[in-house]
């Protein structure tokens, strides 16, 4: 029963937890105070444009730059640049690709899980599965300077898988990716996300962030400004879905009688459409057509508007994710 | 040790794949220790024959006592009808060199009117002319020997021929040794073969410690380096390659040169030690000059001129230190110089011990600019 109880425990710690990370360059101080968790088994997101402090977050938290101020523990261990325990624990996928390109998928995938420790036997074993995993088990001896970019991308993300570490740090993986790829790399990541590896992702692509994490981290300018999941993140922006009804009639009458439903904030009419600020437009959207339709509007398109964290974004730090 | 070993594997393993280890290692240098080797070869007195001709104006005993006299020399004699051919021959580098020998040589040989020997030259071939002129004067001093002796003891027709066969016959009773140039010196051979060893041995070295820069534009260093090994095991891992590389392109040019040029390197312990330290200078200096550069390209750039700088300084493609005055200085600040120095000194059949001044210089190269390198080296292992 205890021992059972302190599995759970340990079960229940983070797999990473970074207190204060602060790192200065110079004159930039590119991360000021960062502090999230990662529970085991969750993909937490960090989202923030170019230069908004995430990769130098993920170097610190990679065990490859030192961090002027507080702390990052793994898996329970506290990580420097020279903790080699905590680094077991850590598989690590850079941003750009990081692979011998004269040597086979095979022969990057043996080097690496050696240089991380495994046996002959369970190296052996574990580069079989890998090449399942990413793919690429048929054209195992090939060069990888031979393979398409896609299967470069999905070698880079299984190298970082040989050890099944607790962590899988992923640095945007998709940058530069044809659209299949890209996909195929998502599914890959939503597949270990489910399998109980802490997944730590990082894009400046909001869709990315929305499909696979659980909790997403807006970090720009070095702080992170939120974190939570989407709904939590969504719900601080303190915004309704956007309905947008165009049609032909009675617009104004239409958009006064359908202020009277309890969920419509505010109703206007531009452009020849009506707009509706609603609370949880899909469950209410049937009792707006019947009103509008009532009111003399013939409708011919119906678009609404989810808020999503590009707006969270907008809405916290006055910036586009893409600028 | 263990992932310093894996990284060394991995690294010999993309050389030898990509073939440029074995090209800068082995391929090149061998070929132009075989090219340089042969080529000088040429001009050695010692390793080749000159073609002389002889015209015999004379038509007397001179020609037969000039040609006697070539007997066992690198002189071979070639009766020429003319002057002018001979000049001909000379001309299109089918002889060294020619000889005249003038009408009246015998009887001048005897005590008759002086007569002078013409030497036939091509200033393109300085050594050729030079082989006959003093192949002429030895013939010249002959004569005035005989003729001195002829006079002094007032001696008839018929002792003065006596004379002359004695003279000829006679041995001198003073040799001359060779024991300051060409013991010390390797044979041209060996030398290049040596020096050759050497100078791309600073090339190969290269692909081991300079492959750091390459390895962080790449990416891969970040990933060694978030790898759970420290950082010592990937500058340990890049040390052992250079240190392999050069290793193995040593002693394969020294195999090499030794059976298939015939090359003498000397005693194999000794030849085995200057090789060991040799390598440990090359790497030692390789990695300094690593240090200085922010990119892969820029390395390339300064440890090419690094090593061709050292090359030609510490006597790859000459003997600079032959040359004397600040030449001679300058080339005993590179390690080239004193690898050579000591397969000089072995191969002059000195004892061990010779190679220990080169070695010890060479060992104290390699401290100083290794302990340099690694106070400088920290930058290069960072992502």
């Amino acid at each position: 029963m205890v021992r059972n109880r302190l599995l759970d425990e340990k079960q229940k710690s983070p797999v990473l937890t970074c207190e204060g990370l602060r790192k200065r360059f110079g004159e930039i101080e590119a991360v000021r105070g960062v502090s999230f968790e990662i529970a085991p088994g969750e993909s937490y997101g960090l989202l923030g444009p170019n230069g908004a402090g995430k990769t130098t977050t993920i170097l610190i938290v990679a065990g490859l730059l030192e961090a002027d101020a507080g702390e990052a523990i793994v898996a329970g261990r506290r990580l420097t640049t020279k903790s080699v325990a905590a680094k077991s624990a850590i598989g690590f996928v850079p941003q750009d690709l990081a692979i011998y390109l004269d040597l086979t998928a095979r022969e990057n995938l043996t080097f690496f899980s050696r240089l991380y420790g495994l046996s002959g036997k369970e190296t052996r074993r574990r580069v079989d599965e890998v090449l399942e995993i990413i793919g690429l088990s048929e054209r195992a001896g090939d060069q990888a300077k031979t393979y398409s970019g896609g299967m470069k991308r999905r070698l880079n993300i299984g190298i970082g898988l040989l050890h099944a570490p607790s962590l899988l740090i992923l640095d945007e993986p998709t940058v530069g990716v044809d659209p299949q790829s890209r996909n195929a790399i998502l599914e890959s990541v939503e597949q270990l996300s489910g399998q109980g590896m802490a997944v730590l992702y990082t894009t400046h692509y909001m869709e990315e962030a929305e499909r696979l994490c659980d909790r997403v981290g807006i970090i720009d300018r070095g702080e992170l400004k939120a974190e939570g999941t989407r709904e939590e993140l969504v719900a601080l922006l303190g915004e309704h879905d956007k309905v947008h009804l165009a049609g032909s009639g009675h617009l104004d009458a239409a958009a006064k009688a359908c202020s009277g439903i309890g969920a419509v904030q505010a109703a206007s009419v531009a452009d020849g459409s009506i707009e509706l600020l609603v609370e949880g437009a899909s469950a209410v959207l049937p009792q707006i057509l019947t009103t509008v339709s009532a009111a003399g509007v013939s409708v011919h398109s119906v678009e609404v508007d989810e808020p999503n964290l590009e707006a969270v974004f907008l809405h916290l730090t006055g910036r586009a994710l893409r600028d | 040790m263990g992932a310093a070993l894996l990284i060394t594997a991995k690294d010999l393993r993309q050389r030898l794949r990509d073939r440029s280890a074995i090209l800068v290692a082995v391929v090149a240098p061998l070929a132009l220790a075989f090219a340089l080797g042969v080529t000088i070869s040429g001009f050695s007195a010692g390793s080749r024959t000159f073609q002389i001709g002889l015209v015999d104006l004379d038509h007397g005993p001179a020609a037969s006592g000039f040609t006697r006299a070539a007997n066992g020399t690198p002189v071979q004699l070639q009766a020429e009808a003319t002057t002018a051919w001979a000049r001909r021959l000379v001309k299109s580098g089918k002889l060294d060199a020619a000889v005249v020998l003038p009408r009246g040589t015998s009887a001048a040989t005897l005590g008759g009117a002086p007569v002078r020997i013409d030497v036939i030259g091509d200033p393109n071939n300085s050594i050729g002319t030079l082989v006959a002129r003093a192949f002429a004067d030895s013939y010249a001093s002959y004569v005035r020997t005989v003729a001195v002796t002829s006079r002094v003891l007032g001696s008839s027709r018929a002792a003065t021929v006596t004379v002359a066969g004695e003279v000829a016959a006679a041995k001198s009773p003073i040799s001359l040794g060779d024991v300051s140039t060409t013991q010390k010196n390797l044979d041209p051979k060996t030398y290049y073969a040596a020096a050759m060893a050497v100078f791309f041995l600073f090339f190969a070295v290269q692909f081991g410690i300079s492959s750091l820069l390459n390895e962080r534009a790449d990416g891969t260093l970040a990933r060694m380096l978030a790898a759970p090994i420290p950082r010592r095991s990937i500058l340990g891992g890049k040390v052992m390659t250079s240190l392999a590389l050069g290793l193995t392109s040593m002693v394969v040019l020294a195999l090499t040169t030794r059976f298939a040029l015939g090359a003498h390197w000397g005693n194999p312990l000794g030849v085995g030690a200057l090789i060991v330290c040799a390598v440990l200078a090359a790497t030692a200096v390789t990695a300094l000059v690593t240090t200085l550069a922010k990119t892969a390209e820029q390395a390339n750039a300064f440890l090419s001129i690094v090593s061709v700088v050292l090359g030609m300084l510490g006597g790859s493609f000459f003997p600079v230190a032959q040359a004397g005055g600040v030449l001679a200085t300058l080339s005993k600040l590179t390690p080239h110089a004193w690898f050579l120095s000591g397969l000089q000194d072995l191969s002059s059949g000195g004892a061990l011990s010779v190679i220990v001044e080169p070695a010890l210089i060479l060992l104290a190269i390699a401290v100083a600019c290794g302990a340099l390198a690694l106070m400088r080296i920290r930058r290069l292992i960072e992502p």
